[in-house]
């Protein structure tokens, strides 16, 4: 036989849970824009029955107790989880390297009829200018100015390349270092967790924390998590580890650093630890930065084998005639790649060095009309000296492969962004917060609230009735 | 049915407005700078065949400077040509009448006189210039190629014994052309014609003037002839040449055009189109946040 009380604590079990509801809905509104927030669900259950089946039946059958809140969960899809991080790793580096190569475009400036190409042609057309003219002193000087020209776009470019890898480097350091501070705060959390979750509790928001950071762990590096389980009882502990390429860069409550050498080595690229293991990348910010960092100096590479055949071939042919004052032998250029190529002190000091005519054939001796090796010089332009192609024409197609790769990226990022936002939709369509959802179920807990309320105000009224009317005789017979 | 979270239709209102925004700005650029071609990675294979056609066009604009100073040695050679040619037809007709015979010792020195002076003026001539170069001294271009001595002329241009009589300048890919001829091929040859003719008739030596001298006359104008013949070819040639090259030029630059610049009206059309697009995208999202349950709940 319940207590005469029994009917008003089934309404205040009513009004807490309602409340407990209430400050859930509250809580999802109040999250409404917070990242990496999952929206939060209070698991409303009925409380245990008053006694267990008896044969008195002094009552009819097991009387319920009302109602409990037993959990408040997040409501989270962890396979979308990984799927989410895997693309945002994939975005990531992809949009490292068409932002890298964005830059390396606009190092070139092309197309343009005044960039290193058009240059280079100009600088061949002023020998054939010197062919014609061989012994004017103003056509010898314009020869001069068209070298100065294309040293100094050779310099331009190699700078602007040469300034990106020291950028990318950086960058790399940073990002290193942001993801060991991360893995700090997931080791720390993991700890926190370890202990709620022993204790039975949900500890939602610190969860939808954790996650968050892993997310953004996402973004620096490919990352796998593995939820840990205790070796035991095989329950979840709550902890996760946290994996980069085989390196437990997270494990339980303890974080290992990320080392900062990076490899390139045997078209593998990623990290190498101070014990010489290598740690693999195949996403995040690293690897797209590193990749990065391939890209470049291979067209640093490129540019440089360029401006040595440049110099070695102008020089060849230079060195083969002979300036107005009869001497031959000279070079052209001075220096060996993009970055140290200039014209020769000799030839800007004496425009007469500029060797313009062939070497006559013994006995014969030198004529200053001849420019022959003018000629010569003039037709390096269309001669195929580099990997079967003329200069200029090595240089059109270093450019268009610079465009294409260019292109390749940033499609392939754009496509990826799609990828990352389909994903992300499908995370927002879980776990993502409703306000016209959380508003409905308010009015629905606040109804719920106000008719506990009632109920209690009924038993009240109940047990008045009993205090009020059955002791009004004693008081009066008192 | 699909669940769909606040936060996911702001996203999604977002991207519209962002990807209308970027198809507009992008829109707005070509139009701007009227090119659609503006870095390589907007069409790699394009940017090579307009750097490729840039340097054949730079090519092209060189091989006609060039030709322009080919043409200018070879006029001014020409012209001076047909000046020893009328020369030269002047000094026949002397020799014709010192052949006469009959003239006084008088009228045959005045005429190996004219013949004197005729020497002097095609000393002058071999010494024509185009620019700062002596036009028939061959490679030795700097110093002049006759210079007098005694009633003569002697040669101290380029020779071909010496291999430096030619100029030779590049008209095309592989085309070579030689622009000049040298003092020693028509100049000298004259100078002994005529001083024999002189000599002759300041001898009265007659016989000589009708058997040898007369001749040796007409083979030099035909030599001057033929000179000058082949440089009117060439001439030609060049103009020619140069008359190809500018239809050439416009083609690669109509390619060039092709590839690089955007067709106004269309890149317009797409414009007003993205403007629409981000306008649309703009009152969508304004809609979207005006009603939520709030709106019904007292």
């Amino acid at each position: 036989m319940p207590s005469t009380f029994y009917g008003m604590e089934i309404g205040s079990r009513a009004l807490t849970t309602n409340q407990i509801a209430l400050d859930v809905v509250g809580q999802n509104i109040a999250n409404i824009n917070t990242p990496g927030y999952s929206r939060q669900v209070v698991d409303i259950q009925e409380s245990d029955p008053f006694t267990p089946p008896d044969l008195n039946h002094t009552h009819p059958g097991a009387l319920g107790t009302g109602v409990t809140a037993a959990s408040i969960t997040r409501v989270r899809d962890n396979y979308l989880d990984q799927q989410y991080r895997d693309a945002n790793s994939q975005q990531a580096a992809l949009n490292n390297i068409s932002d890298t190569l964005g830059q390396v475009q606009s190092a070139f400036n092309e197309p343009s009829t005044s960039g290193l190409g058009a240059q280079m042609t100009n600088f061949f057309n002023s020998f054939s200018d010197l062919s014609s003219n061989p012994q004017s002193d103003a056509v010898r000087s314009t020869v001069v100015n068209q070298a100065q020209s294309v040293v100094s776009m050779f310099h331009s470019v190699s700078t602007s390349l040469s300034q990106i890898a020291p950028n990318l480097q950086t960058n790399i350091t940073d990002n290193i270092n942001n993801a060991n501070n991360i893995a700090q705060q997931i080791a720390s959390l993991n700890h926190t967790i370890r202990f709620s979750v022993a204790a039975g509790d949900h500890p939602n928001d610190l969860e939808d924390q954790r996650d968050n950071l892993v997310d953004q762990l996402s973004q620096i590096a490919d990352v796998q998590v593995v939820e840990v389980r205790d070796p035991q009882s095989n329950q979840d502990t709550g902890e996760v580890n946290v994996n980069v390429g085989g390196y437990a860069l997270v494990q339980g409550d303890t974080a290992n650093a990320l080392p900062t050498q990076v490899t390139t080595s045997n078209g593998v690229l990623g990290l190498v630890t101070p014990s010489n293991d290598t740690i693999p990348l195949n996403g995040g910010n690293l690897y797209g930065l590193i990749k990065a960092t391939t890209l470049v100096s291979g067209y640093l590479k490129n540019l440089d084998s360029l401006a040595s055949q440049f110099i070695t071939s102008v020089n060849a042919q230079h060195s083969l005639g002979v300036g107005l004052d009869g001497q031959s032998g000279r070079n052209f250029f001075t220096g060996n790649n993009a970055a140290t190529i200039a014209v020769s002190s000799t030839i800007t000091s004496n425009l007469d060095t500029i060797a313009a005519a062939a070497a006559p054939a013994p006995p014969n001796t030198f004529a200053p009309g001849n420019g022959d090796n003018a000629t010569a010089l003039a037709a390096l332009s269309t001669t195929q000296v580099i990997n079967g192609f003329s200069l200029t024409d090595y240089y059109n197609s270093s450019i268009a492969q610079i465009g294409a790769d260019t292109q390749s990226y940033q499609n392939q990022a754009n496509t990826q962004q799609s990828v990352v936002s389909q994903v992300q939709n499908q995370q927002q369509s879980v776990s993502g917060v409703n306000l016209d959802e959380e508003l409905t179920k308010m009015l629905q807990y606040q109804r719920s609230y106000q008719a506990a309320a009632r109920v209690i105000n009924v038993m009240d009224a109940c047990v008045d009735q009993i205090i009020s009317s059955l002791g009004s005789t004693a008081a009066t017979g008192g | 049915m699909l669940r769909v979270s606040t936060s996911q239709i702001m996203e999604s209102s977002l991207t519209g407005i962002n990807d209308a925004y970027t198809q507009f700005s992008v829109a707005q650029s070509q139009v701007d700078t009227g090119k659609i071609l503006q870095k390589p990675s907007d069409n790699p294979y394009g940017t090579a065949q307009v750097l490729g056609l840039q340097d054949q066009i730079s090519e092209i604009d060189q091989y006609g400077r060039t030709m322009d100073q080919a043409n200018g040695f070879l006029s001014t050679s020409e012209s001076a040509l047909s000046t020893v040619s009328n020369l030269l037809s002047q000094a026949r007709s002397i020799g014709i009448q010192g052949a006469n015979g009959s003239l006084g010792n008088d009228t045959l020195t005045a005429l190996a006189g004219q013949i004197q002076n005729i020497i002097g003026q095609l000393g002058e001539i071999g010494n024509t210039s185009y620019g700062s170069q002596y036009v028939f001294g061959g490679q030795r271009s700097t110093v002049p190629p006759f210079a007098a001595s005694g009633s003569s002329f002697t040669y101290n241009g380029g020779t071909s014994t010496t291999g430096d009589d030619s100029i030779n300048l590049t008209i095309g890919r592989g085309e070579s052309m030689t622009v000049n001829v040298s003092g020693d091929k028509v100049f000298t040859p004259v100078f002994a014609a005529l001083g024999q003719l002189r000599d002759d008739l300041a001898y009265g030596n007659t016989n000589g003037i009708s058997q040898n001298d007369l001749a040796a006359m007409d083979a030099q104008i035909n030599n001057v002839l033929g000179v000058r013949a082949d440089f009117g070819s060439k001439i030609n040639r060049i103009s020619e040449t140069l008359d190809r090259n500018a239809q050439t030029k416009i083609s690669f630059t109509q390619f060039v055009s092709n590839i690089q610049d955007a067709n106004i009206p269309e890149s317009v059309v797409h414009l007003q189109t993205a403007q629409t697009a981000y306008q649309a995208a703009l009152e969508a999202t304004a809609k979207t946040f005006q009603n939520s349950l709030l709106d019904f709940i007292k």
